[in-house]
């Protein structure tokens, strides 16, 4: 099930986006709902395909999810938004560490935050206060 | 440690059949050579995603983590890696700014002299080396269809779709064969890296060769034939295809396009230059002709650039 955020809905994400996390949407990208719950990006020509009947099963780019602590930024959306605010700096150490799954102990705000190194966004991670719950997904872990 | 001679024969002989490599003979210029090279690993090349990186900064992170790279010269964001540790466990890999992907695969998406806003079909996407380079060449814009047929082919299609930033595909899941007759959308490009038989990726792994047959080769060709048809049958009139494998048996390759060249009176075989070595296509097989335009058609080996093997073919559709 997809939809097209327009108008209203559209601005609407926009703002909470800005709020959260100072991002923003790129103007000439279109925002799509799918599965209630995930907001994907993709470009207007993607929507003017006639794809019905062709069993889709995704379209464009995963930029975030809702959950219960709010939106949550994908890796790509992180990256492709640029967010300027809840952001933890890290050290090359603390990146690699993260893209293995460990969780850091560093203190940041309650909530997500997004990690970045060195230009690098390294996505959202849940902070707790004390320390920050990893969130990197498992099939994209360094092993 | 190094084989013996006694000990690589004995190898050769294993791996092997008798029968491919007699067939094989008949095209391959240095059979020695090309035996040489489909027992080696081949060396690891990436492909800089310049969706999400600027190409310099990566190369330069890459540099200082002490690989050495060697830029591809038919494809300027593409590079031979070597390196302590595999590059697969960089960040640089994990966060989508390059992409593992040997060199010769590169080809195909190079072919379709792609600009930006087009509508592209890739008619057996997965897993999504040449749709995430298509969307690379046109900036993420237009539309890209990427198509497979199977859910486990679709997973890590979506997962490299993802993990490389492209905004601009619609991932579908259909039979291509059956593709025509399911959507009236016509394509200003269209993909079709058909499955086949792999002998040309055999060089990462030898189970193509102990699996070669004369009957599985033509197996894949009556596949083959049906995606090509179906590929074009997809594309506008003034549209281009290309047509790619990585095996080099001329049944999944030549015949494949002669087949078409007879059933689509307004497919026309065009004629590409990529900057590296390679060998024209057949225009003879064992005593029966085939079209001469092609020719145009490129054959690469996987002893002549150090890479996969690969076949090639670029397909217009003549306007009405």
């Amino acid at each position: 099930m997809i939809k097209v955020l327009k108008g209203r809905e559209r601005r609407a994400l926009e703002q909470r986006l800005k709020v959260q996390y100072g991002a923003k949407i790129p103007e000439n990208l279109e925002v799509v709902l799918q599965s209630k719950k995930e907001f994907r990006l993709t470009t207007r020509e993607a929507l003017q395909v006639d794809i019905e009947s062709l069993n889709p099963q995704g379209v464009g780019l995963k930029i975030a999810k809702e959950t219960k602590h709010g939106i949550m930024l994908s890796i790509e959306g992180a990256q492709l938004l640029k967010p300027e605010a809840k952001i933890v700096n890290l050290s090359l150490d603390q990146a690699y560490s993260w893209v293995r799954g460990g969780n850091l102990d560093i203190k940041a705000p309650e909530g997500y935050v997004i990690l970045k190194y060195d230009g690098y966004y390294l996505g959202c991670g849940l902070s707790r206060g004390e320390h920050i719950k990893n969130l990197y997904p498992k099939h994209r872990r360094i092993v | 440690m190094a084989l013996s001679e006694d000990g690589y024969s004995k190898l050769k002989d294993e791996v092997f059949k008798k029968e491919m490599l007699e067939k094989y003979s008949d095209f391959i210029d240095d059979m020695d050579l090309f035996i040489a090279y489909m027992m080696e690993y081949p060396p690891q090349t990436v492909r800089v995603n310049t969706l999400k990186a600027d190409l310099e900064i990566v190369v330069e992170s890459l540099e200082s983590q002490g690989f050495k790279l060697e830029r591809l010269p038919w494809c300027n964001y593409g590079f031979k890696v070597e390196g302590e540790m595999p590059v697969s466990k960089t960040l640089e890999h994990t966060l989508g700014y390059i992409y593992l992907q040997d060199g010769a695969s590169m080809i195909p998406p190079l072919a379709l002299d792609l600009k930006p806003g087009l509508n592209v079909l890739d008619l057996c996407a997965a897993p999504g080396s040449k749709t995430t380079q298509i969307a690379q060449i046109m900036g993420n814009s237009g539309c890209i269809v990427a198509n497979d047929v199977k859910i486990s082919r679709i997973k890590a299609l979506t997962s490299n779709i993802q993990r490389l930033g492209v905004v601009n595909t619609i991932i579908t899941m259909v039979d291509g064969r059956r593709m025509p007759r399911r959507t009236s959308t016509r394509f200003d490009r269209v993909l079709v890296d058909a499955p086949c038989s792999g002998i040309g990726e055999a060089r990462r792994n030898w189970a193509p060769l102990r699996q070669w047959a004369q009957r599985r080769v033509e197996s894949y060709m009556r596949l083959q034939r049906m995606l090509v048809v179906a590929g074009f049958d997809l594309l506008k009139p003034g549209g281009i295809m290309v047509y790619s494998t990585c095996t080099l048996d001329p049944e999944e390759n030549e015949f494949v396009i002669q087949h078409l060249i007879e059933n689509r009176r307004d497919a026309v075989i065009l004629g590409f230059n990529p900057n590296l070595r390679y060998e024209k296509g057949l225009t003879e097989w064992h005593g029966r002709s085939l079209h001469n335009d092609l020719s145009k058609t490129i054959r690469v080996y996987p002893h002549h650039n150090d890479t996969q093997g690969f076949y090639v073919a670029k397909i217009g559709r003549e306007e009405a």
